[in-house]
C-alpha cells in the first residue's frame, strides 16, 4: 500500500505537544517529475549492468510501498518524538 | 488412517459398498487427513510483518527509551535490489565486509532465500542487558 501521511508529534516538557499530520499524495505529485527522472536512470543503469529493468523497478516500488508502518518513537525524560508512516 | 483405509477396502472386497463408495469414503478419509482437527492442531506459524527495535536507558541522568518499528517488506525490497547488483560490486562489497569482521557473502543472497529467512524470524528475539540499558529486537 502506497504510504499516504507522516505523523510527527513532539512533546515536550516547556510547551503543548505538537502534531503534523503531512499528507503524501500531493508531495507526490510534486516530486513526479523527479520521479520519472528517477525511473529513466534506473532503466538507463539496467541496460549498461544488463540488469532486468522491471525486478529492479518493481523492487523501487516494493522500497516504496514497504515505508508504510515504520514507526520511530524516542522518549527521553519529559520529551517525546513519534515519526509515523502510514 | 491406513487402518481405517483398509477396513474401507476389506468392505470393498466383501461387497458390502460399492467401489464409488469406496472411492468416496477414501476421498473423505484424505480430506480429514489434510484438514487439521481443532484439538490438535498447531498453531500456524505467523509471518512477522514488522522488526522492532526497542532499547531503554535506564540511567539516573535522564532516562531514555527508543522504540523502532520497520516493516518487514523492506526487507524484501531491500534483497531483491541486492541481487540486481554486478557480481563485481558485489566481490568488492564481500571484501570490504570481511575486512571489517563481517563474514558475509552476499552473492549467495537470493530473493528465494528471502522468505524462508522471514519465516522464521517469528520466533527470533534478541536480548541484550546491561545494567543501565536493555535491547531488545524481535518480529511481530
Amino acid at each position: 500500500m502506497i504510504t499516504q501521511v507522516m505523523t510527527i508529534r513532539v512533546k515536550d516538557e516547556d510547551g503543548g505537544p505538537i502534531r503534523l499530520w503531512i499528507p503524501l499524495l500531493p508531495l507526490y505529485l510534486v516530486l513526479s517529475p523527479l520521479f520519472v527522472l528517477l525511473g529513466f536512470v534506473v532503466l538507463v543503469a539496467c541496460a549498461y549492468y544488463r540488469a532486468n529493468p522491471l525486478r529492479a523497478l518493481l523492487g523501487c516500488w516494493q522500497l516504496f510501498t514497504g515505508l508504510s508502518g515504520f514507526r520511530v518513537e524516542v522518549r527521553q525524560g519529559d520529551t517525546r518524538v513519534l515519526v509515523k508512516i502510514s | 488412517m491406513s487402518e481405517q483405509r483398509r477396513q474401507i477396502l476389506a468392505m470393498l472386497a466383501e461387497g458390502k459398498i460399492t467401489a464409488d463408495e469406496a472411492e468416496r469414503l477414501i476421498a473423505a478419509l484424505e480430506r480429514d487427513r489434510e484438514e487439521p482437527s481443532p484439538a490438535s492442531a498447531e498453531p500456524r506459524t505467523r509471518r512477522p510483518k514488522y522488526l522492532r527495535v526497542v532499547v531503554e536507558d535506564r540511567s539516573e541522568h535522564e532516562p531514555a527509551k527508543v522504540n523502532v518499528r520497520i516493516p518487514i517488506q523492506l526487507l524484501r525490497a531491500g534483497v531483491r535490489l541486492a541481487s540486481l547488483v554486478p557480481p563485481e560490486a558485489l566481490s568488492q562489497a564481500n571484501e570490504q565486509l570481511s575486512r571489517a569482521g563481517v563474514p558475509i557473502d552476499l552473492t549467495k543472497l537470493k530473493p528465494g532465500d528471502i522468505e524462508e529467512l522471514i519465516d522464521q524470524l517469528a520466533d527470533m528475539t534478541v536480548d541484550v542487558e546491561e545494567r543501565d540499558a536493555t535491547v531488545h529486537v524481535f518480529c511481530e
